[in-house]
């Protein structure tokens, strides 16, 4: 059993909302509810006068400097989102902060918002200093000019969708004694602890960050966000501590959203189903301000766009651009299921031109042989693989329905590395990782390697919360990274322990326990073709009460290395699955003609509940294991990279409709 | 405004606001933090407690509603540190992952237990339909607790 859990049901988690400090003030924030205007006045609060600051790029974004226009934290002089910080309030009573973001009055001027990728391209710039909305232009593969019998055209959108984790963000600061002290619900303390000093201009050594207990990301938990720098600004102020909650209100307006990804694609082929090329254009909508992830994200999806297959000629351009919503995140997945999305349902296009079995063509078109695909990606041949996959969901039958399938390679984010810590402490194996995430996945696979390589017994281990004070060097769980960067780490962590206790003659594992042995291990890893994992998925739609298009039943055929625990790996793949269709069906966030989000509850942004879930069919494989000494690949984001594309084809064929827009236009129904 | 709330079978009192939610009261007054908070609009059931014996979520009422009724929440359901059968069940089948979804489906799979007569699949999926976990695609959480049921069938 679980003792994670276990204190859950007990009520002893520890959430940020669950922390409780004397002479605690509770922060709030007022936000703009304008998408685009000029601030004329703001009377009451905090503001940009106080906190003249701007963030930095942190976390899972962070790679290099790039000419960009960073969010600030308080909007200056303009708001150029719905939502975004204008002015903070607080007090010790949480009910009073909240009555007292009425008393802030701001006057504004109103500017027509731009709120979609075409507007973003014809309208005029929203940074006064840019000449135009394009953030970066990307050059992705090598220009081709296409002989091909048969081309294939078409255009392609995924909405915006809000990561939702069932916890909202948050956050408790408090400046104590010459250190800022941070707990925080998050993804990487290092990412916060980094970006906090950074921005705050404080010495990283004064800065120390703890994870609370982290009730769901899916990326909304990486990066620095204003509201923590403004929680620890006050803090720093008034020597007290300063409790930031997020409302669900608030996710919805101002947390990072993922997707917002359009394709204008020509695929060329042969009509015995060769494909000879792609080309086209990538457009990422990143929203008011651009982060090093969501910059590139145009070129990332770009990458990968080949997918498992043999395609030797791409030319992709690619665009991220500004619009009047909030600054775009990482979602689950991240630019993945953008790519598997986008060629996915090109290949079924293809195929219905031409007559031919979908499953059939995809066959056809992955490689004998290691390909590198002229964008740079590297895929090992994956024919066998997907055979079997085929043979397994039984396709010959799921045929008849109204199936989807499709086939798909998870990138794991492995760049960066991961660190790992071991410390035994009066009985007990204590482990921190560097990239947190409290996901039990992580609990299952830490027990798993110390049973292996120290042999302590799985309920003398326990994985700690993320904390800078006693790992100082780490990155952060996202991208599908954690089993193999974190599991490498502590796997070689538990080798320099081991033989610690070798060289002292330690030999027993109640030895070891009595001993106050620690061992540390960092280590920079690279993409290697055989972290790669392939995912072959089906969906299979239906009608419910005669208009309502369901998913019925989903197959997931997944590698994922050698697994580090089978039923946690499940869970984490029947939860993207359901992610992934629903994102299909209905999950996202829309806003109306004036830039403002539509919903205005959870529900309303069209998640999943129990109902929603269809039959799951989950088959957990190992076709090769990764260039690593636990063999293991990523999986974290699987099911959002292979449902969509699946599910999206099944509702085609139910509808008798071409799906190229998600979630479903309602139109598509009439 | 003085409330008095009997909550896990212990009186809680203290002056509050009269506009105070009856899911603050449980967590800032009576401390008791395994009742959580995901949207205050009653999208998502992760402040879900039993009232009178009834799932109903703490933060649509004011504490004030609640007065005079047997509220139970999720720590009142492992009585003694011991975990009770739904909750056991979703603990071994490691049906959660980041956990925040805990008193939700604990308290709304205790009312099943308790008040299903049919307790086969469809049935648990459909009574699960107000409580949201956004990490597990919801079988997990599902089959863990009928096979709660089936277990506590057989005793
Ligand atoms: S917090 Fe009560 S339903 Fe979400
Ligand atoms: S386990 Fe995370 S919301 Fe259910």
């Amino acid at each position: 059993m679980s003792e994670r859990t276990e204190k859950f049901f007990m009520g002893k988690g520890s959430f940020v909302d669950d922390i409780q400090l004397p002479n605690m003030l509770y922060l709030e924030i007022v936000r703009s509810k304008k998408a685009h205007a000029k601030i004329l006045e703001v009377k009451g609060g905090l503001t940009a006068k106080d906190i003249p600051l701007t963030l930095t790029s942190t976390g899972e974004s962070y790679r290099m400097g790039r000419n960009y226009e960073v969010e600030p934290v308080f909007a200056k002089g303009k708001v150029l989102y719905y939502g975004q910080p204008v002015a903070a309030v607080y007090d010790k009573d949480k009910y009073k902060a909240r009555d007292l973001v009425e008393s802030v009055e701001i006057a504004y001027q109103e500017l027509k918002p731009v709120l979609s990728i075409e507007e973003s391209l014809s309208s005029s710039p929203i940074h006064e200093n840019r000449k135009d909305n394009i953030v970066a232009r990307f050059e992705i593969g090598k220009r081709f000019s296409p002989e091909s019998e048969v081309k294939v055209s078409d255009e392609l959108y995924m909405e915006r969708v809000l990561p939702n984790p069932l916890e909202t963000r948050g956050i408790v600061a408090y400046y104590n004694s010459g250190k800022l002290n941070v707990w925080i619900s998050t993804q990487s303390v290092y990412s916060i602890k980094n970006g906090l000093s950074k921005i705050l201009g404080l010495d990283p050594a004064e800065v120390n960050v703890f994870q609370a207990d982290t009730g769901g990301a899916f990326g909304s938990k990486s990066a620095v966000y204003p509201e923590y720098v403004i929680a620890c600004y006050l803090s720093m102020k008034t020597k007290q501590p300063v409790k930031w909650i997020e409302s669900r209100e608030e996710h919805i307006s101002s947390t990072r959203p993922g997707r917002g990804a359009k394709a204008e694609l020509q695929l060329y082929g042969n009509k015995k189903g060769k494909i000879e090329g792609i080309e086209g254009k990538i457009y990422v909508d990143v929203g008011a301000y651009a982060d090093d992830l969501s910059s590139t994200s145009p070129s990332w999806i770009g990458y990968q766009i080949t997918g498992p297959y043999l395609i030797e000629n791409v030319y992709i351009e690619g665009y991220s651009v500004y619009t009047n919503k909030s600054p775009l995140g990482p979602y689950r997945g991240a630019g993945r299921p953008e790519a598997a999305f986008f060629i996915e349902r090109m290949i079924d296009k293809f195929a219905d031109q031409i007559g031919m079995d979908p499953v059939e063509l995809r066959l056809k078109n992955l490689p004998e042989r290691p390909f590198q695909s002229p964008t740079g990606l590297k895929v090992l041949p994956s024919k066998s693989f997907f055979e079997e996959g085929i043979k397994s969901i039984n396709y010959s039958e799921l045929k008849k329905r109204n199936v989807g399938v499709s086939f798909g390679i998870l990138l794991p984010a492995v760049f960066g590395g991961e660190s790992a810590k071991i410390k035994i402490d009066e009985g007990v194996v204590k482990v921190w990782l560097g990239g947190n995430a409290h996901w039990q996945r992580h609990e299952l696979f830490v027990k798993r390697i110390l049973k292996e390589i120290l042999e302590v017994p799985e309920e003398k281990v326990v994985l700690m919360n993320g904390d800078t004070t006693e790992l100082q060097k780490g990155i952060g769980t996202w991208g599908s990274r954690s089993a193999i960067t974190a599991g490498n780490a502590l796997y070689k962590a538990a080798m320099l322990l081991k033989e610690k206790a070798e060289k002292m003659n330690i030999n027993s594992v109640e030895q070891l326990l009595n001993s106050d042995l620690s061992a540390e291990y960092y280590e920079n890893m690279q993409l290697d073709p055989t972290m790669i994992s392939f995912l072959l998925t089906a969906a299979v739609a239906e009608m419910r009460d005669g208009i309502k298009p369901v998913i019925e039943e989903v197959w997931a055929y997944y590698d994922v290395g050698e697994p580090l625990s089978e039923e946690a790996v499940y869970g984490q793949i029947t939860g993207g699955l359901l992610m992934g269709v629903q994102e299909v069906l209905s999950e996202a966030l829309i806003y109306d003609s004036k830039g403002k989000p539509l919903p205005e509850t959870m529900a309303a942004t069209g998640i999943a509940y129990s109902i929603n879930a269809p039959k799951y069919h989950v088959k957990i494989k190992t076709f090769g294991r990764s260039n690593t000494p636990h063999g293991a690949k990523g999986v974290g984001e699987a099911g959002t990279v292979g449902a969509p594309p699946a599910a999206a084809r099944a509702v085609e064929k139910l509808l008798n409709k071409r799906v190229n827009k998600l979630p479903l236009d309602f139109d598509l129904l009439a | 405004m003085r409330i008095r709330l009997n909550i896990n079978g212990k009186d809680y009192e203290s002056d509050v606001e009269p506009r105070t939610l009856l899911v603050d009261f449980i967590r800032d007054v009576a401390g008791l933090k395994g009742t959580h908070i995901g949207c205050e609009t009653g999208s998502c059931g992760a402040c879900m407690v039993l009232l009178d014996g009834k799932p109903v979520k703490s933060c649509l009422m004011l504490a004030a509603q609640a007065e005079g009724k047997k509220i139970v929440t999720v720590e009142g359901l492992s009585e003694g540190g011991k975990l009770n059968a739904v909750q056991k069940s979703l603990s071994q089948k490691k049906a959660l992952q980041c956990g925040f979804c805990a008193a939700g489906f604990s308290i709304m799979g205790t009312w099943i237990l308790e008040n299903e007569q049919d307790t086969d699949y469809e049935r648990v999926k459909s009574d699960l339909a107000g409580v949201v976990c956004r990490c597990s695609g919801y079988e997990p959480i599902i089959n863990a607790i009928v096979e709660a049921a089936k277990n506590e069938r057989k005793d």
